[in-house]
C-alpha cells in the first residue's frame, strides 16, 4: 500500500454517532442557541434603536430602508439552489459583468383587489462597485423619480420629476450597514440560505432556462427593525436562468406587505417582472452622478410623514414619496396666496 | 470569497458541481444566520459537520463515546457563542480545533496516552450494536488500527491535514509548534502507518 491509497483510506474513515448521540446533542445544541437567545435579546443594541435615538434621522432612514429594500432587494440577484449550487455560478457570472441593466414592470394593488392602482416601468442600472441607479416612468413615459443608491459617496438621493424636488441622505455607519447588507453580495448571502424549488425548463426569447422559486418570509432586515413601518410579510421570488451562459434572463417578484406607515396603512401586493437584462463589461459611471437641474429644491421625508400619517406613503419605496409630494402639492395649489 | 466559486458548470441536462469553495461559502452563510441565532442553520452546521467531528474525536482518542462527548461539548459551546462568534479561517478548521483542543483536554487529565490497539477497533467497528455505526471494511479496521499506534502528535497532523483538510500552517499554529515540525510528523507518520499496514512491522 502506497502513500496515495493510505491517503485515500484515511479520508474514507468514517463514524458516525450512534442515533441516541446524534439526537440527544443536536437537541442540546439547539436548546443552548435558545438560551443564548433569550439572554441576549433584552440587553442588545440594535441597529434599529441607534437609528430610532436620533429624531432628525429616524424617518429618512425609514424611507432609505424602504427606497433600499425597492432598489436593491429587489433588484436582479438572488436566489438560491439550496447549498449554492446553481446560485455559486449565477453570482460568478455576474460579478464578471460590470453593469447590469434591465427593465421591469411594477404593478401596484391593494391586497384583495384585481386591479392594480398603480403600473409603472422602470429601468434599472445595478453596478456591484458603484451602486444602483433606477427610473421608473409611468406607463406613458413620463418620468417619476429617478434614484440612486451609492456606494460612493454612501448616500441615497432621489430625484422627482413632477415636483421638481430632490433629497438626499447620506448614510451615516448604521444605515451604511444597512445598505451592505442590502448589496447583490449581501442579498447572495441571504438567498443562498434560503430553500426553494425547481421550476423546471421552458424558454425564454428562444433561451433554454431553468425556473426557481424561493418563498421568503424572513425579510432581514425590515422584518425585525422596521415591521411597523414598511411590514413586508413575504416575498416570492422566480427566476429564470440561462442554462448555458448561468445569467438571469428573468425575474418576477411578489412582494405582500402588511398595514404599515409607509404604505399608508394598507396592505399591498406589488408584482414585479423583470426582463431584457444586459450584461456590460464596462461601467458607464456617468450613469451613477446624481443629475439634479438647478431649479430642483431639496426637501426630506421628514416634513412628509408626521403631517401625512393618514394618507402615508402609499406604495413601496420611492413611490410613495412622489404620490405623497403630489398631494401636498395639490393643496398648496388650492390655497389663497396671501399676495 | 465568491469570485473562487468556478466549480459548477452545467453538463447533459444536469448540474455538475465539483465542491470546492462552494462549501466555504455555505459555510459563511450559516455562520451569518447563526449569528443572527436561525436555528435552521445551526442545525445544517451539526448535521454537515457532526460525522467528521466524532471521527476525528474518535481517531485520536480512540473511545467512541468520550469523542461522542466532547463533540457535544463542542457544539454545545459553539451554539453559547451566537453573536460574539467570529471567524476567520473556515468553520470546518475551527470546529476540528475546538475539538482537539478538547481531546488535548481530556488526554491530560487522564494523565495517559490513549493508543492501546484493542481500543481502536471501536474507531472502526461493524459490531458494536447501538453505540455505533461505521463505515468500515477490513483496510479501514487494520488502518484504524494502524493510526492507534501513532504517537498522539502524528495522529493528529494526519487527521487533520487527511481527513480534515487542514493545512499545515494552520495545525502548526494549533500545535503551537513550526510547519517543519508539523510537516516531519505527517511524512513519520505516513511512514509508519505504512509499514504497518504493508505488514512490515508489528507490535
Amino acid at each position: 500500500m502506497n502513500q496515495a491509497e493510505i491517503k485515500a483510506l484515511v479520508k474514507k474513515l468514517n463514524v458516525r454517532p450512534c442515533a441516541e448521540m446524534y439526537g440527544r446533542t443536536l437537541s442540546d445544541t439547539l436548546e443552548a442557541q435558545e438560551s443564548w437567545k433569550k439572554k441576549s435579546a433584552a440587553p442588545r443594541p440594535n441597529l434599529w434603536r441607534f437609528i430610532m435615538e436620533s429624531k432628525v434621522t429616524r424617518y429618512s432612514a425609514a424611507a432609505v430602508v424602504a427606497l433600499a429594500m425597492t432598489l436593491v432587494l429587489l433588484s436582479p440577484f438572488g436566489i438560491s439552489d439550496n447549498g449554492a449550487i446553481v446560485w455559486a455560478q449565477v453570482v460568478q457570472k455576474i460579478d464578471e459583468s460590470q453593469m447590469i441593466v434591465h427593465k421591469e414592470q411594477r404593478f401596484y394593488y391593494e391586497l384583495g383587489e384585481e386591479e392594480p392602482f398603480l403600473k409603472a416601468d422602470v429601468i434599472k442600472h445595478c453596478c456591484q462597485k458603484l451602486g444602483v441607479v433606477e427610473e421608473q416612468y409611468t406607463t406613458e413615459g413620463d418620468l417619476m423619480h429617478r434614484a440612486y443608491v451609492l456606494g460612493k459617496p454612501r448616500e441615497v438621493v432621489i430625484v422627482l420629476s413632477e415636483a421638481k424636488k430632490y433629497f438626499k441622505v447620506p448614510l451615516n455607519d448604521g444605515m451604511a450597514q444597512i445598505i451592505d447588507r442590502l448589496t447583490p453580495r449581501g442579498l447572495v448571502e441571504h438567498f443562498m440560505a434560503i430553500e426553494h424549488k425547481k421550476l423546471g425548463r421552458t424558454r425564454i426569447d428562444g433561451r433554454e432556462v431553468e425556473g426557481f422559486e424561493a418563498i421568503d418570509t424572513d425579510i432581514w432586515p425590515i422584518h425585525d427593525k422596521f415591521d411597523f413601518l414598511f411590514p413586508v410579510k413575504q416575498i416570492t421570488w422566480r427566476f429564470w436562468i440561462d442554462i448555458e451562459n448561468s445569467l438571469p434572463v428573468r425575474m418576477e417578484y411578489e412582494v405582500i406587505t402588511d398595514r404599515g406607515l409607509l404604505m399608508g396603512m394598507k396592505k399591498l401586493k406589488v408584482v414585479c417582472k423583470a426582463y431584457y437584462f444586459e450584461y456590460r463589461p464596462e461601467i458607464q459611471e456617468e450613469l451613477f452622478e446624481p443629475k439634479i437641474p438647478d431649479d430642483y429644491t431639496e426637501f426630506t421625508l421628514t416634513d412628509l410623514i408626521p403631517t401625512e400619517a393618514k394618507a402615508g406613503l402609499v406604495g413601496l419605496g420611492i413611490l410613495p414619496a412622489g404620490f405623497v409630494f403630489w398631494k401636498r402639492r395639490k393643496r398648496k395649489r388650492a390655497t389663497i396666496n396671501p399676495r | 470569497m465568491i469570485d473562487r466559486l468556478l466549480v459548477i458548470r452545467v453538463r447533459n441536462d444536469r448540474f455538475e458541481v465539483k465542491v470546492g469553495q462552494t462549501s466555504m461559502v455555505e459555510d459563511k452563510i450559516l455562520i451569518w444566520r447563526f449569528k443572527r441565532g436561525s436555528r435552521e442553520a445551526l442545525q445544517r452546521i451539526y448535521e454537515k459537520y457532526v460525522v467528521y467531528l466524532v471521527t476525528l474525536a474518535t481517531a485520536l482518542l480512540n473511545d467512541v463515546s468520550t469523542a461522542e462527548d466532547i463533540v457535544h461539548d463542542v457544539f454545545v459551546s459553539f451554539a453559547q457563542s451566537g453573536e460574539r462568534f467570529r471567524l476567520e479561517g473556515s468553520l470546518k478548521a475551527y470546529l476540528a480545533t475546538c475539538v482537539v483542543n478538547r481531546v488535548r483536554d481530556r488526554i491530560r487529565s487522564r494523565q495517559r496516552q490513549p493508543s492501546a490497539i484493542d481500543e481502536a477497533l471501536s474507531i472502526c467497528s461493524t459490531t458494536s450494536g447501538p453505540e455505533l455505526s461505521a463505515v468500515c471494511s477490513e483496510e479501514l479496521q487494520q488502518l484504524s488500527s494502524a493510526i492507534a499506534q501513532l504517537p498522539y502528535e502524528q495522529k493528529e497532523v494526519v487527521m487533520l491535514h487527511v481527513h480534515g483538510g487542514m493545512m499545515f500552517k494552520h495545525i502548526a499554529k494549533s500545535q503551537q509548534v513550526s510547519i517543519n515540525t508539523v510537516q516531519s510528523r505527517y511524512r513519520y507518520a505516513l511512514d509508519k502507518l505504512r509499514s504497518l499496514l504493508n505488514g512490515e512491522m508489528t507490535e
